[in-house]
């Protein structure tokens, strides 16, 4: 696997997010609430130049509409999503990292926490672009942890944690025995607003398996020993599809932003649809 | 019933390389998948199906080795025959060795031809009856005992012998009894080999049948693949 991240990531990220039409701008016409120092990274144009001259440092304004906005990213770190050489955790680390940036670049707070049966890391609530590299470090390091996912337990630990409300975008395969719908649930009855993207593996969809075999879950390590006919390999395909469009239609329902992505996805391509996508624009 | 050739059960050990050879093939393959729930509930769809499936695997290793056996029993030659009682009366009161020589070739020849089921005496009628073997399987004795019967010059005995043999025979529904020598040559024309039954075909057409059904289920499940 190449590594999460390179060189040129963060000049991606932004070309991405002006692509998309998420770039970081000044809230227009807001309320000024304050100055703080200038750091490298922001936009010239918030820079008073009044009050430098006065104080003789370099301040820059800042804006009410901007710092009422907390964004929560939960990225699922359970080993079903390390399958296939880690391509969908690989993806999924892509992805909060665009998001963290687009939110810090817009001068949001973000909070970031890594979940698989609970929240299992997390980094404290950051604010500023400058604030990338420890996002990034954070991203770089999370290995894949914990036994099954549990969405439910991860949310209620969320919400005891969390008091201000705002987007909670949750990245993850959502392949949780107890049912991803009350993970949700809880999100949305506790007035967090809820965002999926959901990441499978191509094989999950369509695994090219027949004959008999000893499949082992990844996240319980209980193992099955099947017979797969082409029968039952047609049943399982319907069943994986009619699962990813249960979240589709729970999203739908309840007005969640949801974008659903293969893991083999150009990593641009799926980033650049990620945050284009109706719903996922942080502003 | 006996087997006439019981040394052709030494082919079972055969089976072992079968067993082997089973176990080599249903070791299953590991595959690991990011959830189980799908196949789970697969499954529970498919559970009289999986009955069989479990089930598939110790049934087609019982059919081979069914297969394997037949065919061993059918080289065994197994035959439903009754055991035969044999004396021979070997008259060797003659002045011509060669004629001697002559009866005790053919009685050797019988000797070779008779079943592990049979047994045989040897009597000699020249000069005085005598015993020389009684009622044995052993065919490297009575061949012995054979070989060392003398040539006698005397008168035969013949008659008494045979009353002796009739007497060693007694209601035995089995029993023959067999006159060589001095220009008898009363060989029994039913200890000629024994013309094979019909078991070792049977044993043969079984192992045709398993082994067709065998072929057809598995080509069955290529199709289906």
């Amino acid at each position: 696997m190449p590594p999460t991240f390179d060189s040129t990531l963060l000049k991606r990220l932004q070309y991405l997010s002006l692509a998309a039409g998420s770039s970081a701008k000044l809230s227009d016409g807001g309320e000024v609430s304050g100055w703080r120092d200038y750091a490298p990274g922001d936009d010239y144009r918030g820079i008073d130049w009044v009050r430098c001259a006065r104080h003789d440092e370099l301040l820059t304004k800042t804006f009410k509409a901007h710092v009422d906005l907390h964004v929560y990213l939960l990225l699922d770190c359970s080993p079903s999503m390390g399958l296939g050489r880690g391509a969908k955790f690989h993806l999924a680390r892509q992805i909060a990292a665009a998001l963290g940036y687009v939110t810090l670049a817009n001068l949001h707070c973000l909070s970031v926490a890594a979940f698989a049966g609970g929240i299992v890391a997390d980094v404290p609530p950051m604010r500023h672009r400058t604030k990338m590299p420890k996002l990034l470090k954070f991203l770089e390091q999370l290995p894949l942890q914990g036994r099954q996912t549990d969405l439910a337990r991860t949310a209620e630990r969320f919400v005891r944690r969390y008091q201000q409300h705002g987007p909670v975008i949750v990245i993850s395969d959502f392949y949780d025995r107890g049912g991803f719908r009350r993970g949700l649930d809880i999100l949305r009855h506790r007035g967090y607003e809820p965002r999926v993207i959901q990441i499978h593996d191509p094989r999950e969809i369509d695994p090219k398996l027949l004959g008999d075999l000893e499949l082992v879950d990844a996240e319980t390590m209980a193992v099955q020993r099947v017979t797969v006919t082409p029968r039952a390999a047609m049943r399982y395909r319907a069943l994986a599809a009619e699962f990813r469009d249960s979240v589709r239609r729970y999203c739908a329902r309840y007005g969640l932003a949801c974008v659903q992505l293969a893991g083999d996805t150009a990593e641009d391509s799926a980033l650049l649809r990620v945050l284009s996508a109706e719903g996922m624009k942080i502003r | 019933m006996t087997l006439m050739n019981p040394f052709a059960l030494g082919w079972v050990w055969l089976a072992i390389p079968i067993v082997i050879l089973y176990w080599r093939k249903i070791r299953l393959r590991r595959e690991p998948v990011a959830t189980g729930m799908f196949w789970e509930q697969v499954l529970a769809e498919e559970r009289m199906r999986a009955v069989w499936q479990r089930w598939r695997h110790p049934v087609s290793l019982a059919v081979q080795l069914t297969i394997l056996l037949l065919v061993v029993v059918a080289l065994a030659d197994p035959q439903i025959v009754a055991p035969r009682r044999i004396v021979l009366v070997l008259d060797n009161a003659t002045a011509d060795a060669d004629e001697l020589a002559q009866a005790k070739r053919q009685a050797e020849r019988l000797i070779a031809r008779l079943r592990p089921c049979d047994r045989m005496a040897v009597l000699s009628a020249g000069g005085a009856v005598s015993v020389r073997c009684n009622l044995s399987d052993d065919r490297a004795m009575l061949q012995g005992v054979l070989r060392a019967v003398p040539v006698v010059k005397g008168s035969s005995r013949v008659d008494e012998a045979m009353e002796l043999a009739r007497r060693m025979l007694g209601d035995e529904p089995s029993g023959r009894l067999l006159v060589l020598g001095a220009g008898r040559v009363e060989a029994a024309k039913d200890l000629t080999a024994s013309v094979p039954g019909p078991l070792p075909w049977l044993c043969l057409a079984g192992a045709a049948v398993l082994l067709l059904a065998l072929e057809w289920c598995l080509y069955q499940r290529r199709w289906m693949s």
